[in-house]
């Protein structure tokens, strides 16, 4: 491994105190990341675009930053922000200015977006350097990735398989080192899974934490935005930078950011000792039918684990689980088929002209618009439809009230719930494009929290036939702080682990298939 | 709850405004038949008196200042339209006559 590739093996925390040190600089540690994207996003394509003009120029004002603070003193570099000069990927639902902002649709291709999105302008402000946008399912419909017209998105654990979705491409480009972290969206499941299927950490906020300003709307009372890490301090760091009220987002809440990072431990004893009692919830209908047994093996294991390091297990019961999956699917699709309505081939996107206003919308939409992406749009639009409104979506929004019924009544007894991210490990590319049903499956475990509106994180717990298993822990509204606790307390106690140390395989094979781009 | 057949598929479809390949009707009219089929497990819950809920945060009435703020440069935003005329979009035919 060279020295280049050596940076990208760090934690963002590592590279934010070796950049203080001055053992490498900001357009260094940014040159060794573009030579692992370059080299291998051909075979991974995590990435749909890339802007290395603004990136590098980000990195050359975070050196510059750097500098002036080593003249001034240590504690004028310890004053500079966490992710100053740190890499950083967006999923491709972020609006950026003049740059291409897709949403994974052929609807938005050549879109350039007019503005910056709320999260955006933090980061820049914060001094990450964003090398580009990544791939996603398009308007972050799907599971897999797979459902993207720029093409699926490899897991680098296997070229064969899904890396989950729908931010399936910087949960790939964070595990493959292409960055140290990255943001996602997560409307049904959408950071956590894909989290989980590669091995890494990734946090659903608290619906309303995050400012939604700027991001390309998929079902306005679910969406919510969140990192990706390679531990929990990195993903803590990154919420930290984007978190809080924003006052074109009327749904960003006037709530207290605290300190996230300031509660975790760095010493992995200190960490695990937040254990001691604590009181978990391990909801039964979580191990649902068709959990793989090996995905339920590593979960049960983390659970023993956690006992044993002093915190109280308690098996709760979420008795509308069962009914998450049918109220999740008519009210993320009947969200969905209102906010879709604005891409009508008018203002900005595809326009198919031809004929009159009905003929354009009907062959611009047609056209722009992938198979699971209709789907969607007619069962939002049919599920909102005279006559059947009482029978779907208000009847869904009803049980809607029992779901976050179960879990405030589960609170009332336990801190957070631990439970599994997603029933089964990574699954191969196809394997379930044909049956729209066993795709909704895959996020079984994880829409119930949106549907809440409360936080999820999911962070890796071993292997199960070579492929990552993820370990879910679900808090109280703006409770994040708590998973991050849990999450950093279940690293401090695996640190030791093998599978901790074991790369992602298929790092390996992109290296050997294309031995002329290699670094 | 009846299924959909292939006329309300296409009504959807029209409502939606998505023009859809005789195909995709045929693929949809399944599809959307088996999901539905789902839907009904909520159908056997007792909801008569629970109410509805849109959002899961309390927050409600949010106001800022009304101050005048720049907004997005018009040229910026009319440069994303697929046909403009001078600083206008231009919209396919909306009222009779000829499609342009």
């Amino acid at each position: 491994m060279s020295d280049a590739r050596a940076l990208t093996r760090m934690h963002a925390w590592e590279m934010a105190a070796a950049l203080r040190r001055g053992e490498f600089s900001a357009a260094e540690l940014l040159d060794a990341h573009f030579a692992l994207i370059h080299a291998q996003n051909g075979a991974l394509n995590a990435w749909v675009s890339l802007d290395e003009e603004r990136a590098t120029s980000a990195a050359a004002a975070a050196d510059l930053l750097f500098a002036v603070a080593r003249e001034v003193g240590s504690a004028a570099l310890d004053g500079l922000p966490p992710l100053l000069g740190i890499p950083v990927a967006l999923k491709d639902l972020v609006v950026t200015n003049g740059r291409p902002s897709t949403a994974g649709s052929r609807i938005l291709e050549g879109f350039m977006g007019p503005y910056d999105a709320h999260i955006a302008e933090r980061l820049d402000a914060a001094g990450a350097v964003v090398p580009g946008k990544t791939n996603m399912d398009e308007f972050a419909m799907g599971s897999s990735t797979e459902h993207s017209a720029w093409g699926p998105t490899g897991n680098p654990w296997d070229l064969g398989r899904v890396p989950g979705g729908s931010s399936g491409g910087t949960a790939a480009a964070v595990a493959a080192y292409h960055v140290p972290v990255g943001i996602g969206t997560d409307t049904g499941g959408s950071i956590r899974q894909p989290a989980a299927l590669t091995g890494i950490v990734g946090i659903k906020p608290t619906y309303g934490r995050v400012s939604r300003y700027g991001i390309i709307a998929f079902a306005s009372s679910l969406d919510q935005i969140g990192p990706f890490g390679r531990d929990t301090r990195d993903a803590a760091t990154l919420l930290q930078a984007i978190a809080g009220l924003d006052e074109r987002d009327s749904t960003s809440a006037p709530i207290p950011v605290p300190d996230y990072l300031g509660s975790l431990p760095v010493g992995d004893d200190q960490a695990a000792a937040a254990l001691k009692g604590v009181k978990l919830g391990l909801p039964r209908q979580y191990f649902v039918k068709g959990m793989e047994p090996g995905v339920e093996a590593r979960v049960r294991e983390a659970v023993s684990a956690l006992e044993s390091a002093g915190a109280t297990i308690v098996d709760i019961d979420l008795p509308h689980t069962e009914y998450g999956l049918a109220t999740y699917y008519i009210i993320a699709p009947a969200e969905a088929s209102a906010n879709l309505a604005r891409h009508d081939g008018i203002r900005y996107g595809l326009s198919d002209r031809g004929g009159d206003v009905l003929a354009n919308y009907l062959a611009t939409r047609g056209r722009g618009f992938g198979a699971e992406v209709k789907r969607r749009i007619m069962l939002g639009t049919y599920a909102l439809s005279a006559g059947y409104y009482d029978a779907y979506y208000l009847k869904a929004q009803k049980v809607r009230t029992l779901i976050k019924g179960d879990f405030d009544a589960a609170f009332e007894q336990v801190d957070a719930l631990v439970a599994p991210t997603s029933p089964t490990v990574a699954f191969p590319f196809g394997a379930r494009l044909s049956d729209p049903v066993s795709m909704y499956l895959s996020d079984a475990c994880t829409l119930p929290v949106n549907v809440a509106g409360l936080p999820g994180i999911s962070v890796p717990c071993g292997l199960s036939d070579g492929l990552p298993v993820g370990l879910q822990f679900i808090g109280q509204a703006w409770d994040e702080s708590r998973l991050f606790q849990l999450g950093r307390a279940y690293e401090g106690l695996t640190a030791e682990a093998p599978w901790r140390d074991i790369e992602p395989p298929g790092l390996a094979t992109m290296d050997s298939a294309r031995p002329d781009q290699a670094t | 709850m009846a299924g959909l057949s292939r006329e309300d598929v296409a009504h959807v479809a029209h409502l939606a405004r998505l023009g859809l390949t005789e195909d995709e009707l045929t693929r949809l009219e399944g599809q959307l038949n088996h999901i539905l089929d789902q839907y009904a497990v909520l159908a056997e819950l007792p909801t008569d008196h629970i109410p509805p809920t849109a959002q899961t945060i309390e927050v409600e009435g949010v106001m800022r200042e009304d101050t005048v703020r720049p907004s997005l440069p018009a040229e910026v935003v009319l440069a994303l339209a697929p046909e403009r005329e001078g600083g206008y979009v231009v919209v396919p035919v909306i009222l009779g006559g000829e499609p342009s």
